[in-house]
């Protein structure tokens, strides 16, 4: 997985994003095993089609089920309006995109105190904070929490 | 004393000077080659297309509701 790729082509194109999930808490806490890198990115359609750009240049691959499975940089512009979540693979890891998430009220308020670091090799990104990662996991159906993930997060939170 | 008396407290001083001394750069690559390899030992890959549509198809039976219309 090359985390630092996919973030440093997000970055370059622009795309309004927070991370979210696995990836995000490895860098903020500690390693953590996970297999995706999760966007939260800004509904809007302008940012929608740089990160549809992003994708293509990332040679991502996505389809609604098998039989449109495929590069995304084949599709028509727009795409990326058509569901809330998308999976896609790409050669530098999976990728989830998010148009909204459950538990949080919207990109912009998650944006107001989200937290920017750079990873080890210097790529920038931006995150949602602690109490949003404790939030959206909450709203999550009980047998999709982290529990681990919860508990390190409930530490953080209470010594700061 | 016992080898195995307080080996936990012990094990904390060991990883925690281990971590004082690593190279941040390097244990940040060594974490995505982990993360590789790890996905690389599933019977199905995450980033296999099959694995993807299984995923977001339960991702989008939750988040399609929180979605403004």
């Amino acid at each position: 997985m090359n985390i630092d790729h996919i973030l440093e082509t997000f970055n370059r194109n622009n795309v309004a994003c927070l991370l979210i999930g696995g990836v995000h808490f490895l860098l903020r806490h500690k390693p953590y095993m996970t297999f995706d890198i999760d966007f939260w990115v800004r509904d809007d359609a302008d940012n929608l089609g740089r990160c549809e750009k992003a994708l293509a240049e990332l040679g991502a691959e996505w389809g609604v089920g098998d039989e449109d499975w495929g590069p995304v940089a084949q599709r028509p512009p727009g795409w990326l309006n058509s569901q809330a979540v998308f999976c896609l693979a790409s050669p530098f890891g999976a990728i989830d995109i998010f148009r909204s998430v459950q538990g949080l009220a919207s990109w912009e308020s998650s944006n107001l105190h989200a937290v920017s670091g750079k990873t080890a090799s210097g790529a920038e990104y931006r995150g949602i904070s602690d109490q949003d990662m404790l939030l959206c996991q909450e709203a999550l159906p009980e047998p999709m929490r982290k529990l681990d993930r919860i508990r390190i997060l409930k530490q953080a939170l209470s010594s700061t | 004393m016992s080898l195995l008396e307080n080996q936990s407290e012990q094990k904390k001083i060991e990883e925690e000077r281990r971590e004082r001394n690593s190279d941040e750069l390097e244990r940040w690559l060594a974490i995505q080659d982990a993360i590789a390899w790890a996905e690389a030992q599933q019977p199905e890959p995450r980033n296999s297309p099959s694995s993807r549509i299984r995923e977001q198809k339960t991702k989008n039976n939750i988040w399609n509701s929180s979605l403004p219309v």
